[in-house]
């Protein structure tokens, strides 16, 4: 289920899986694995940043542009899985891999996002953090 | 409740009220009562002291409504003009804290009908008042003249406003009086109101619980002196050297005469350097003084008593430092006097500071967002008139502070001139590290964010002083670690 739900995702963008002597690497192994990665790294990097940065430590971190950083690294991330993924399985680098790696870092933005809109209520120093919606405290 | 009325009189009055406002917007505890009622009598309606003191009274009061009623924090003992005290708008007299003269501005012989009078009483007034005394324009006061004092403000018993004092005076009610002995005003409106209020055969209304109110009085015997003009000059002035022959003379009155007084506290300072000698209107506008703040301890020394304790025999208090040190701080207090009040003001000192210089740029931090005080500073007045009571150059805190800076027995309690939040308050610094930057702006922020976690109020006003209150309460426990 989840290696349809992803291959679906990413497929929904990408198109089929180039080389096409390769597309079942992709649709067993890469796909569900970055997807899974993504998700991960997505909410370890929103929780490391409301609730590790902005409440048990208190770092001064709560600004919008400390968020931005974030936000940026955790594309960064998602860009760099992909890659990993790709050279890791044997399988061969093609300008798919990289749109790949392009739309998985577009992916990572939205679910960061929604993930702090979620999450952000919980953190005492940046539930404001980017902005004060939907909470009103 | 109880109520509190303090008579502030004359120019010590009104300088000694702007002192206590201080101490109740840090949020000093007044206890045993739930409603300070000022009601500062003084002839000279353009007096520069008085003027800023009702200006202060006013934003505090703005402030403090805001608010709304609590047990605790800053701005929260609660003030009311004497008109406001009936609640159901009921009130004929003016609505203000100053007692309304109703402009008296002929000199003291037309008051007086000196011109009407025969050749005999004529003489006796000779005899007892100057040329000077005569010539005077009431307007102004009295010009350091008890004598002139106690004629024109005998009237003040049969007006309206002190009969609505009356009838609104209930049993338990306390009254607290401030004057200097060595003025006009001052010495001569403090036994004067006492005798009337304990005058058993008194007209007033509610008489006999005036008679038997619980009373205390502030008495300031001299603690500056004026410049002398050049010899020769012809210009209008009050004569200092004549500050203790008068303050003498008055206690030896008080010591067989002045009858009613459950609690009396006096307090002076040798003078020091000779301040401007403006005998009244705007002009007369001095800086403050820490002897003015001192007293300002005694109403909330008072009002620390019991019914009980004070129902006894008369107490007389005096005030002393711990050592003879020009420049006062907090250490040099006795232990009772400093848990009244270092924390407080420590904590309304960082508060001001703060809210001052660094707010502005707090706009994307969590306390602030959350009730969009920026927003909120631009467009609310009620942060207008919090500006005003912290920075106005005329009667705000920090210029309170600065005055009381520039005497030679300064209060040098904080380092007015020093931005570091660790080095502020001069007898505790932060010691800082590596890793420990004591109280930085970064420090305040994450006091102010939880604190406001804590916060169900939306109102940007009350949030943030709330989230100031806890915050500064705090650091001053746990990073500045004061006791």
């Amino acid at each position: 289920m989840i290696q349809n739900f992803f291959s679906g995702l990413y497929e929904l963008f990408l198109g089929r899986p180039m080389p096409a002597n390769f597309t079942q690497d992709y649709r067993e192994v890469i796909f569900p694995n970055t997807g899974l990665l993504l998700l991960v790294i997505s909410l370890a990097l929103v929780v490391l940043y409301y609730y590790v940065f902005n409440r048990v430590m208190s770092t001064g971190f709560y600004k919008p542009k400390h968020w931005f950083i974030m936000l940026i690294l955790n594309a960064v991330i998602a860009f760099a899985v992909p890659i990993m993924q790709v050279n890791g399985n044997g399988v061969e680098t093609h300008s798919y891999t990289y749109t790949f790696a392009f739309v998985n870092a577009v992916l990572s933005l939205v679910l960061f996002f929604v993930f702090s809109l979620l999450l952000k209520k919980g953190s005492v120093q940046a539930w404001t953090t980017p902005m004060r919606w939907p909470h009103s405290r | 409740m109880a109520k509190l009325f303090v008579f502030g009189i004359g120019g010590t009055g009104s300088r000694v009220i702007r002192s206590l406002v201080m101490l109740m917007a840090a949020g000093v505890k007044i206890k045993n009562c739930d409603k300070i009622v000022p009601i500062i009598i003084d002839p000279d309606t353009q007096n520069g002291d008085m003027n800023r003191t009702v200006e202060l009274l006013k934003t505090y009061k703005h402030l403090h409504d805001q608010l709304g009623k609590r047990d605790e924090g800053f701005f929260h003992t609660n003030i009311s003009t004497l008109s406001s005290i009936a609640g159901d708008g009921s009130s004929k007299v003016r609505d203000s804290f100053v007692y309304d003269f109703g402009g008296i501005n002929k000199p003291f012989k037309d008051h007086v009908g000196y011109n009407q009078l025969d050749i005999d009483s004529q003489a006796l007034v000779d005899l007892l008042f100057t040329p000077e005394n005569l010539n005077n324009s009431l307007d102004v006061g009295f010009r350091g003249s008890p004598n002139v004092g106690s004629v024109v403000l005998n009237e003040i018993i049969d007006s309206p406003e002190m009969r609505f004092f009356a009838s609104n005076f209930q049993a338990g009610d306390r009254i607290f009086f401030v004057s200097s002995i060595f003025g006009g005003t001052g010495a001569a409106g403090f036994p004067l109101l006492l005798k009337n209020f304990k005058d058993s055969r008194s007209s007033l209304p509610n008489a006999s619980s005036l008679n038997a109110a619980l009373t205390g009085a502030m008495v300031v015997l001299p603690y500056f002196s004026l410049e002398q003009p050049a010899a020769g000059a012809e210009v209008d002035f009050i004569d200092s050297n004549t500050f203790t022959t008068k303050a003498k003379d008055a206690l030896s009155y008080y010591q067989h005469h002045l009858q009613g007084v459950n609690a009396t506290y006096y307090m002076g300072d040798t003078p020091d350097k000779p301040l401007e000698n403006n005998p009244g209107r705007a002009s007369q506008k001095n800086d403050a003084h820490l002897v003015e703040l001192l007293s300002a301890l005694s109403i909330i020394d008072f009002m620390d008593y019991s019914d009980n304790e004070l129902s006894g025999s008369a107490l007389f208090h005096e005030f002393g430092l711990r050592e003879d040190v020009d420049n006062v701080q907090f250490s040099h207090l006795d232990q009772e006097t400093r848990d009244r009040i270092a924390k407080q003001l420590i904590r309304f000192h960082f508060f001001s500071r703060y809210f001052t210089h660094h707010v502005p740029e707090d706009s994307q931090a969590a306390y602030a967002k959350g009730v969009d005080l920026a927003g909120a500073m631009r467009n609310e007045p009620i942060f207008r008139e919090l500006t005003k009571f912290l920075n106005s150059p005329d009667f705000g805190y920090e210029a309170w502070l600065k005055e009381l800076g520039r005497m030679e027995r300064t209060f040098s309690a904080f380092h007015l001139n020093e931005p570091d939040f660790n080095r502020m308050v001069s007898d505790k610094q932060v010691e800082t590290g590596f890793l420990n930057k004591g109280i930085s702006q970064g420090a305040f922020v994450k006091e102010l964010n939880r604190a406001s976690e804590a916060i169900s109020d939306r109102e940007a006003f009350k949030a943030t002083i709330k989230a100031f209150e806890v915050a500064t309460n705090n650091l001053v426990e746990e990073k500045l670690k004061y006791s």
